[in-house]
């Protein structure tokens, strides 16, 4: 039983959550810092309460201050959104100390999947394929001749690792110690451990993810999957749901894969099994399990119409899902662009600063807006820089596309740079459209087109096949 | 009457910068002055005075154009317009460097750190905050006499929540 959560997030994951915590009538109090208290999550939470000043470091990922917040205000549940706090077994702890219900996995199942190589080698005993790779390198010198077993090309990954960051990869012998090195270094300024692993490198592959939902009473259910191979640096930009265009066994074994591995390991709470699919061959991969709530879990909403964030506050609070696999099912297709404060003519740096305009499509039956922005908002430069996510669906992928195109082309925001114009043009392209896309194409259009990319005004969108680099 | 135009601001900023507040509002007849070292609270006060030295971001923002934004190496000062918050003329407030619990006494049952009617010195100890176990000394941050003890013994406080208004005296040393 929960009946007050401290929503220990900010911009539009803490405006949905708060929404969530209505649908299932619990009350929200948000927590706040410095930069945030006329925040939309400010004035839609029943209360606020002033966690710290407006870097993050003193304010969203302190622990111990979200705790005490969460003990002042009466809360018997916090909920931690994604990012910040939201795999922090030390939160998860300190809840489990205090007896406050953390919103998320328990912490035995929080430290095994923050745990790359232990995630790996869970997912292989639950006979889940995974691509060839070593334990953690502890000696650089016995790295060659692990190396040569796994066969080049090959990553260097940071067992701590996500988002790209203490990833290098290596294609030649000779570039895998200063590889080694480098991602260690990176790993531990990034996560605070140099520990590295080496891992077999697919050129051409895509990400497909599976988006599971388990109760604490052993009920373990997915809701399909998304294809999330759009992407710049390791960030998503576009998702969609279910992932197209895949032989029906590769969808089917992705999917049992997931319920399998999440079940095998106790796991509850929503949760994401993400995998790498191999472009050519189809033959699909373990990557990592989000133990979180995450960004795109809207299009596997509008497909599935179960309300994610209202399952995870229920089964929190320990109570059974209200569905089971058989109850599932996936109509339609749904695809997100996610809409950043950034200016791709300028390296995506980021553009914070006031909305002097802020205009969205209609919303309804095909569209949905997730954001926390409205005009006169002030887009603060402590944070990501995510400001909306747009979402359509239509019975076919094409018209999902279509109609994104229109809510893309009604969304006017000025005042800041946003990546729309850069959404606009890439849910054109036929690469898209066709799904040939694979995980690198984004990075590398960019580099191709060249610095200016971003800058250009969106191409007449006519004709979907026709080139708009 | 306390004068604006008689406060020594140079001082003033330094004792702040020196202490441990992030903020001291001083109201006048005239309006108020605002000694901020950290961004500006909700800063309902001053829409058009961006206050703040800004911290740099973790991931981004830093060295941007944004026009609402300045960035201050030193305390600033603000004057702006009364605000149904602040302090009365002549006084400040002492705000919590940290949310957690509020402590009067470095122990139970010992007497409270300041009662209404002492007198304070910047440096000295005014409140505890207790956030999961660890003790934060608050300092008091500026001359001057309590006139107010505004959080009960014990209580739950927020981050930059006044705690004490104190009666500004000019700085003696």
């Amino acid at each position: 039983m929960i009946s007050r959560v401290l929503v220990a997030n900010r911009g539009e994951i803490a405006v949905r959550v708060i929404r969530a915590c209505r649908t299932v009538g619990i009350e929200a109090v948000l927590a706040v810092s410095s930069a945030d208290r006329d925040s939309a999550g400010a004035r839609l939470a029943d209360d606020t309460v002033h966690l710290g000043p407006a870097p993050a470091g003193e304010s969203y990922l302190r622990p111990e201050l979200v705790v005490a917040a969460a003990l002042g205000k009466g809360c018997d549940a916090i909920h931690p959104g994604y990012g910040f706090l939201a795999e922090s077994v030390e939160l998860a702890a300190l809840c489990e100390e205090n007896g406050i219900v953390f919103v998320g996995p328990d912490v035995r199942a929080l430290g095994q999947f923050g745990d790359k190589v232990t995630a790996r080698n869970l997912a292989a005993s639950s006979g889940v394929p995974v691509l060839p790779a070593s334990e953690p390198i502890t000696d650089p010198r016995s790295a060659p001749e692990i190396a040569a077993q796994i066969g080049y090309p090959l990553l260097v990954k940071a067992a701590a690792g996500g988002g790209g960051k203490g990833m290098r990869r290596v294609s030649a012998p000779d570039e895998l110690v200063p590889a080694l090195e480098l991602a260690a270094a990176e790993a531990k300024a990034a996560f605070g451990s140099p520990v590295v692993y080496l891992e077999r490198y697919v050129a051409s592959s895509r990400h497909v993810e599976v988006q599971v939902v388990a109760d604490t009473h052993g009920s373990v259910v997915h809701l399909g999957d998304r294809d999330c191979t759009v992407q710049r640096r390791h960030q998503k930009l576009i998702e969609e749901a279910p992932a197209p265009d895949l032989p029906p066994h590769v969808q089917e074994g992705l999917r049992e894969s997931a319920v399998r591995l999440c079940r095998d390991a106790g796991y509850r709470s929503v949760g994401t099994v993400e995998f790498l699919v191999d472009a050519a061959t189809k033959e699909y991969y373990f990557l990592e399990v989000n133990p979180r709530i995450q960004v795109e879990h809207g299009v596997t909403e509008l497909v599935t119409g179960i309300d994610l964030v209202a399952t995870q506050l229920k089964v929190a609070a320990g109570e059974p899902l209200p569905f089971t696999q058989d109850d599932v099912e996936i109509t339609g297709h749904a695809v997100e662009c996610r809409i950043n404060a950034e200016d791709p003519a300028l390296g995506f740096r980021p553009s914070p600063g006031r909305i002097t305009t802020w205009r969205t499509p209609a919303t309804g039956d095909h569209v949905r807006i997730d954001t926390h922005c409205f005009e006169g908002y002030l887009v603060p430069p402590y944070y990501d820089s995510l400001v909306a996510k747009v979402m359509t669906t239509g019975p076919t992928r094409d018209e999902a596309f279509d109609r994104m195109d229109d809510a893309l082309g009604d969304l006017a925001i000025e005042g800041v740079t946003t990546t729309r114009d850069l959404q606009r043009r890439l849910i054109a392209r036929p690469e898209v459209r066709e799904m040939t896309v694979s995980t690198p194409w984004l990075d590398s259009l960019l580099a191709a087109a060249g610095p200016g990319a971003g800058a250009e005004r969106p191409q007449p969108q006519t004709d979907p096949k026709e080139h708009v680099a | 009457m306390f004068d604006l135009g008689e406060v020594n601001l140079e001082s003033l900023i330094a004792a702040v910068d020196r202490s441990g507040l992030t903020e001291v509002t001083i109201t006048t007849a005239d309006g108020e002055l605002r000694i901020s070292k950290a961004a500006p609270a909700a800063s309902t006060a001053a829409p058009a005075a961006p206050a703040a030295a800004l911290p740099v971001a973790a991931t981004s923002g830093a060295g941007t154009s944004e026009p609402a934004v300045t960035a201050a190496p030193v305390a600033a000062v603000v004057a702006a317009a009364d605000t149904p918050e602040g302090p009365p003329p002549g006084h400040a407030h002492i705000r919590t460097p940290l949310l957690g619990v509020f402590y009067r006494a470095p122990e139970p049952g010992a007497p409270p750190f300041v009662e209404v009617g002492d007198r304070v010195e910047p440096d000295q100890t005014v409140a505890i905050v207790e956030a999961m176990k660890v003790f934060t000394a608050v300092p008091a941050g500026v001359h001057g006499v309590v006139r107010e003890v505004l959080v009960a013994d014990r209580d739950f406080v927020e981050f930059d929540q006044p705690i004490l208004v104190v009666e500004i005296e000019a700085d003696a040393g």
